[in-house]
């Protein structure tokens, strides 16, 4: 039986799918913000307090992993190598970090007022403060989704990460995330008039990213399959193999497929005049999130270091490529 | 070309004793029961009744591109430019485990200090360039040690390849 890979194991799985889901809450409050700036206030407020809570615990879960975390937080003495992908995600993580705690202390109307009060300038310009947040927030946050596969992408010696789809499908599925936890506070919380319309939304960008979600995690699997053994035997472990139930069941079935159908319930059914309960954006929301931390957690488990899979000794005794004589 | 050095493997001479692995351990106060920086793996092949153990005795590769050290972001890592051996700074190393994941052997372990991988001895004494301890106790000299031009005048007419990557590991088998 192939051993799973566990030298990244829960945290860095709980980081790779809460950074993802900050981000995308994030992305979806501040376009949100932009189009109808100073409405929706419970759901703006929601998801950017989601988005600090998820980043502020994906960061603790990826910290706590490392062996030495008190000095892994000292960042300009541990996150000084430019060449890698890591350095580089760090001080992005820190950056966007800080813009998004700005971003929910001037979306807090009690915070902003009293920091209002405070400094007279700051209560003047907090509408342009939180427009010029969101408008920086957003590539920032794109960029740290993307990052979250990057990081993966990066390390050379894991053959299921060696390929550009899988930041495509951790971004989608940080949107998708993302999406799904504002829309829980548009559909249980907000009464504003005008919700309907951004719920309807909401739930249209859920459907149009499940199939985009489906469609790169298909090409991710179908390209693993034909890449080469070593891929295919990784990939074998999600399709078939010891993560088999986690894949099919909860990334694939919860993850994709009931958010799917709780957005089209809601859709045919303010098609047709009738009413749908919270319970159901809220369940398929919770779906997503469910699925979302799933694919992270199987995406890392099977990734089996090609050095383990054909061992080094193997390697060296029949597969060198160079004679020296 | 800076000086570069290497490991020699002959299978053909080894025996599996693991004498290199125990001389390894005890030289460089390796805990009981942790991690091993050498390994002596079996390879086996072939299908009965034709079959065939080869021995390999395997460590750091102190690669001349290292991966390792391209991953590392604390700059733990760094391939020295006299001896081009590789070595860890663990008062740097945070211990991310960024290195395994990057390292086409797997080389990369892991101790509360942070990461650990053959230093060629330097760490407990030995000059650059001398023998490490897990060459000189090997009783069968399956395992050898000098710079690449030295390794390929010993290997001479036998059929060593060195072991392939794209971070160019500094290990020669036969």
């Amino acid at each position: 039986m192939v051993e799973l890979q566990t030298t990244w194991s829960w945290l860095p799985a709980i980081y790779l799918f809460l950074g993802g889901l900050g981000a995308g809450a994030f992305l979806t409050v501040s376009v949100l913000r932009l189009a109808k700036p100073g409405r929706f206030k419970k759901t703006v407020t929601g998801g950017v307090w989601t988005a600090v809570a998820a980043l502020a615990i994906g960061l603790l879960a990826l910290v706590s992993e490392v062996e030495k975390p008190f000095q892994a937080m000292i960042l300009f003495k541990s996150f000084v190598n430019g060449s890698s992908w890591m350095t580089v995600g760090a001080w992005l993580l820190l950056v966007t970090f800080v813009v998004f705690v700005l971003s929910a202390l001037f979306t807090t109307d009690k915070i902003a007022d009293w920091l209002g009060s405070a400094c007279k300038p700051l209560g003047r310009a907090r509408a342009g403060i939180n427009k010029v947040l969101a408008v920086i927030g957003i590539p920032l946050a794109l960029a740290v989704a993307v990052y979250t596969g990057v990081l993966l992408g990066a390390a050379p010696a894991i053959p299921l990460w060696g390929t550009w789809l899988l930041p495509a499908l951790f971004t989608v599925s940080a949107l998708d995330t993302g999406v799904a936890a504002v829309s829980i506070f548009a559909a249980a919380m907000d009464r504003d008039e005008g919700i309907e319309r951004v719920r309807a939304t909401l739930e249209k960008a859920v459907i149009g990213l499940v199939v985009l979600e489906a469609v790169v995690l298909a090409a991710f699997v179908l390209t693993m399959q034909g890449a080469g053994a070593d891929e295919a035997r990784a990939i074998g472990l999600l399709t078939e193999g010891a993560l088999g139930v986690q894949f099919w069941l909860l990334v694939v079935a919860v993850g994709l497929g009931c958010p799917l159908i709780a957005a089209i319930t809601q859709l045919v059914a303010s098609r047709q005049k009738g009413k749908v309960g919270p319970a159901v954006p809220v369940g398929g929301a919770a779906c997503a999130l469910v699925g979302g931390f799933t694919l992270r957690f199987v995406v890392l488990a099977a990734g089996l270091h090609a050095a383990l899979v054909s061992p080094a000794a193997l390697q060296a005794a029949q597969g060198a490529l160079m004679l020296i004589s | 070309m800076a000086k570069q050095y290497g490991f020699y493997m002959d299978t053909e001479r080894c025996i599996k004793c693991w004498a290199c692995e125990v001389a390894c351990k005890q030289w460089n106060g390796i805990e009981a029961g942790t991690i091993a920086r050498r390994k002596v793996h079996e390879v086996e092949s072939g299908t009965f009744p034709n079959v065939t153990r080869t021995f390999v005795s395997m460590s750091c590769m102190h690669c001349g591109e290292p991966a390792c050290a391209k991953v590392c972001p604390a700059g733990a890592i760094t391939k020295r430019g006299e001896d081009g051996i590789v070595v860890v700074d663990k008062e740097k190393c945070i211990g991310c485990h960024y290195c395994f994941f990057a390292c086409p052997f797997g080389v990369p372990q892991y101790t509360d200090a942070g990461m650990d991988k053959c230093d060629c001895c330097i760490g407990n004494g030995v000059e650059p360039g001398d023998t490490p301890h897990c060459v000189a106790t090997c009783p069968t000299q399956a395992l050898q040690f000098g710079t690449m031009d030295e390794l390929a005048a010993k290997v001479g007419d036998k059929k060593a390849k060195q072991m392939a990557a794209d971070a160019k590991p500094s290990v020669v088998v036969s």
